[in-house]
């Protein structure tokens, strides 16, 4: 039972805590970091064990002890998910996590304007509740810059100022400078996914990833081991905060991490703000931290679920929800997927990180005309193993065999050892819309192992828009399979309408306090002590995965709050 | 692509396979390597005279199963990835016993769907077949999983294809995990695949295409740097503090 005071208390300490605490820590204010996980070490990673990380999930949530149930419709029953994609330990998802950095689009930031400009408001589905972000890509810029910089990412720019450049990607919107590191070298896959894409007028280019492709900031470039996704780098050649940030906000002093804790609730008074957070301990006991500005960056799920629990007489729906959005428009990218399988040539996907493999950008968001198809927004498309990475185990359970073979027995079994090292999976990452009917919540029938009802998703991607952008992609994907040269080409089902990877939403940002949660710097409309950051808090999602946006956000907030919150507290926007 | 090459060193291989495990006759060294797709221009599965008592494999101390439910696992993993003349198969990576243990470790967990399931196996196989599992007939036994599959095969609970699956997925991490887990013994999974094994670099030569590459033949554990022996925090399962709060009084509301 203790109670300590600080400035400024954040709950979670991956890829947007670390940021914020190094940052405020530098700013001269004294930082409490919040992490139910522990602190491990790059020493306590044993890569190359696919069993134990990617099967057994060993780096991530436990899908029993912490539970997140989801269910199709409000009608159903929730679930506890089987597998959970955020972190569980000092730096979060990113240290597990497959390190792909992408800014976002220039209309990933306004996809309602440049959807009604270009096709008029009744593409939009009627029951959609997309909304512009209360900010340009050209605000986020700056952010985006020092976050790939500060963290070390490898890439080619696409866009140079406006300039394109050859070898990057044409779509990318302007950046002010090149990527700190180049490129990490291609692979077998890369430079046949960028052959068949080039025969079909596509622009393919290595994906841009927070990996090191060489020294940087006294850390060692990759070595390609393969062991990346879902496991920590055992060399620490990843920029994941665990390696970046903790150790910058260490060393301004005024930082203190406090593991194996967990926030279960945000205190607030009757003026109207939050006081601190409530916690218990590793060893059980129940603390509480006094604080004048409480930062929650524990992913979407707490977000909602902290917000929820901490109602109060004056708050009777929840902390910062007088708008009644906390919640909703919950959304998460779907994989289409088709696998290539060649006859007459090796493709070896197991070498080399996910990351180090090839995209296009050429179907992402409205970088080609929708006109007449029936959808709106796109996707990414990436050349990738069966499964986040290339080992023996993940193809086999990953990978369901073209039809007519069946998935055991000799001929299943002829099936792998031909085609384990001559397949490569080609995946397309939606760009799917916020629905307000898409929602977290708390569930009345299960609860976590420290006896909070888990948080609860309603979700199903099958909705009209989705469905027919994801036909329109799978036809793309099968067209750039031949164009590869592939022997066989063949689908993978779809999903039954679970969210898939990257979750957003349920805090949204927005210029209007009725219709959103925060505001552009993730602070509460209601509470202007209380910041909310993460990917809750887009208003939409994009094509590419989030979490360098979500770390361009949180410096921008931090930039924020020191340099203006910090001398006059109050609200920002 | 010239493909002669790669299919001649496949086929190759695989019997350099088959030699390691014991298990190539005068009749396997002269069948090719079975075509595989499209699955219309597919064989039907070669006949072999190779039954699943012909060779005798050194058998590991039983962790977790009785002798009955371990002979059942056996024969269920020997079919699942089967062993012909086309190469080794789940049973010759060990599968069965890198189940048994798993099942009084990391999967105990799954230890009473064993129980019920095998149990549950063995009673459709007598009503259906007139015996149980493992004393069948390989058809026979092919028969009855393809009935769990579909999920036609009665008396499971809570139905057959979630046994089905449930051992399918086991299967395939003890033929292809890393061989510290007491399977894929003597790297045959990985061999069987083509899969080169662990390694701590991958250089620009080892990515080029066709690469030719010797398989390490170690595992992850073999390297000093990766010992299992070190300090439990290297891994969260386990931690304190994750375990012992089950029935906590209600908070927050
Ligand atoms: C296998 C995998 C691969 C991925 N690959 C990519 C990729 O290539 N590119 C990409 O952009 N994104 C990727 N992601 C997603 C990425 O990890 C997340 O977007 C990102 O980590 C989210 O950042 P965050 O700060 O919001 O949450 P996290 O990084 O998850 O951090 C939240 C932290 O809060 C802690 N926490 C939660 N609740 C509490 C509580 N109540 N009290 C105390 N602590 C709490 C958690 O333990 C966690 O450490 C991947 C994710 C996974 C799982």
């Amino acid at each position: 039972m203790a109670t300590e005071k600080t400035d400024v208390v954040i709950v979670g300490m991956g890829a947007a805590g670390g940021i914020l605490a190094a940052e405020l820590g530098k700013a001269g204010m004294k930082v409490i970091g919040l992490e139910r996980g522990p602190r491990l070490a790059t020493a306590d990673f044993s890569a190359l064990d696919e069993l134990r990380y990617f099967q057994r999930q060993d780096l991530r949530p436990n899908a029993k002890r912490q539970p997140v149930t989801w269910r199709p419709n409000a009608k159903a029953r929730a679930n506890p998910l089987p597998i959970l994609n955020y972190g569980n330990q000092a730096g979060g998802g990113t240290v597990h996590y497959g390190a792909i950095s992408w800014r976002f689009h220039e209309d990933d930031f306004r996809s309602r304007s440049q959807t009604i400009e270009r096709y008029g408001a009744s593409a939009i589905p009627k029951d959609c509740s997309l909304i512009d972000w209360p900010l340009t890509y050209a605000d986020l810029e700056p952010f985006y810059d020092r976050a790939e910089y500060e963290l070390g990412v490898s890439g080619r720019a696409g866009n140079l100022q406006g300039r394109k450049i050859e070898g990057g990607n044409p779509f990318e919107a302007p950046r002010r400078r090149e990527y700190p590191l180049p490129p990490l070298m291609a692979d077998q896959s890369g430079v046949i996914f960028a052959a068949g894409a080039r025969k079909l007028g596509y622009h393919p280019f290595s994906s841009p990833r927070a990996i090191l492709s060489q020294t940087y900031q006294g850390r060692p470039g990759c070595t390609y081991c393969g062991f990346c996704q879902a496991f920590g780098c055992h060399i620490g050649a990843k920029s994941s905060i665990l390696v970046t940030k903790l150790p910058e906000a260490d060393a301004t002093g005024n930082f203190k991490l406090l593991t194996g804790t967990m926030c279960y609730r945000v205190k607030s008074d009757n003026s109207g703000r939050v006081t601190g957070v409530s916690y218990w301990g590793s060893d059980g006991s129940d603390n509480t931290i006094e604080a004048e500005l409480v930062i929650l960056a524990p992913f979407i799920y707490d977000n909602t679920r902290l917000l929820l629990l901490s109602k109060t007489a004056k708050f009777p729906n929840g902390l910062a929800n007088s708008s009644g959005q906390v919640g909703k428009h919950l959304m998460a990218h779907i994989g289409a997927r088709v696998f290539a399988a060649f006859d007459d040539r090796f493709v070896n996907i197991y070498m080399g990180p996910n990351a180090q493999k090839h995209s296009l950008d050429d179907c992402n968001a409205d970088n080609f005309d929708h006109s007449g198809l029936g959808f709106i927004r796109g996707a990414q498309i990436s050349i990738t193993p069966a499964d986040l990475e290339g080992g023996p185990i993940g193809a086999a359970m990953s990978m369901n065999p073209p039809p007519g073979v069946p998935r055991w027995g000799a001929a299943y079994r002829d099936f792998l050892s031909k085609y384990f090292a001559r397949y490569a999976a080609i995946i397309a990452q939606t760009d799917n819309l916020p629905y307000a009917d898409q929602t977290i919540d708390l569930d009345p029938n299960v609860r976590d192992q420290w006896g909070l009802p888990a948080p609860r998703l309603t979700y199903d991607w099958r909705r009209p828009n989705e469905l027919a952008r994801v036909e329109f992609l799978l036809g793309k994907l099968e067209e750039l399979g031949r164009a590869m040269g592939a022997t066989h080409v063949w689908r993978s089902p779809l999903g039954a309408g679970a969210p898939g990877a990257h979750h957003e939403g349920g805090t949204r940002m927005g210029s209007d306090p009725k219709t959103s949660v925060v505001n552009r710097y993730g602070q509460s409309w209601d509470i202007p002590n209380l910041f909310i950051i993460g990917s809750s808090t887009y208003p939409s999602m994009s094509g590419f995965n989030p979490t360098l946006t979500i770390q361009a956000l949180a410096y921008m907030s931090a930039d924020a709050i020191a340099n203006r919150y910090k001398n006059k507290p109050g609200p920002l926007a | 692509m010239a493909n002669k090459t790669d299919d001649e060193r496949v086929t190759l291989s695989r019997r350099e396979l088959l030699k390691r495990v014991g298990i190539v006759g005068v009749a396997a060294a002269s069948v090719p390597a079975q075509a595989l797709v499209p699955a219309a221009a597919m064989a039907p599965p070669v006949e072999t005279s190779l039954s699943p008592q012909a060779v005798a494999l050194p058998r590991e101390a039983l962790e977790t199963f009785t002798a009955v439910e371990a002979a059942t696992v056996e024969a269920m993993v020997a079919r699942l990835i089967p062993t012909d003349e086309n190469g080794p198969g789940a049973r010759e990576a060990r599968a069965a016993h890198y189940i048994d243990r798993a099942l009084s470790g990391a999967l105990a967990s799954s230890l009473d769907a064993y129980r019920s399931g095998l149990s549950a196996l063995d009673s459709y196989a007598r009503a259906s077949k007139g015996a149980p599992f493992a004393q069948l007939s390989t058809e026979e036994q092919d028969a009855v999983l393809t009935d769990m599959e579909h999920n036609v095969a009665t008396g499971f609970a809570p139905n057959a294809s979630t046994f089905f699956n449930l051992v399918r997925t086991h299967t395939i991490q003890g033929t292809f995990s890393d061989p510290y887990y007491g399977g894929n013994a003597n790297f045959v999974g990985w061999d069987l695949i083509g899969y080169p094994g662990v390694r701590l670099a991958v250089t620009a030569n080892d990515q080029r295409l066709d690469p030719h590459l010797i398989p390490t033949h170690k595992s992850a554990y073999d390297y000093t740097m990766f010992s299992k022996t070190r300090p439990a925090r290297a891994s969260l399962e386990g931690l304190e503090g994750l375990e012992g709060r089950e029935g906590r009084a209600r908070h927050g509301d």
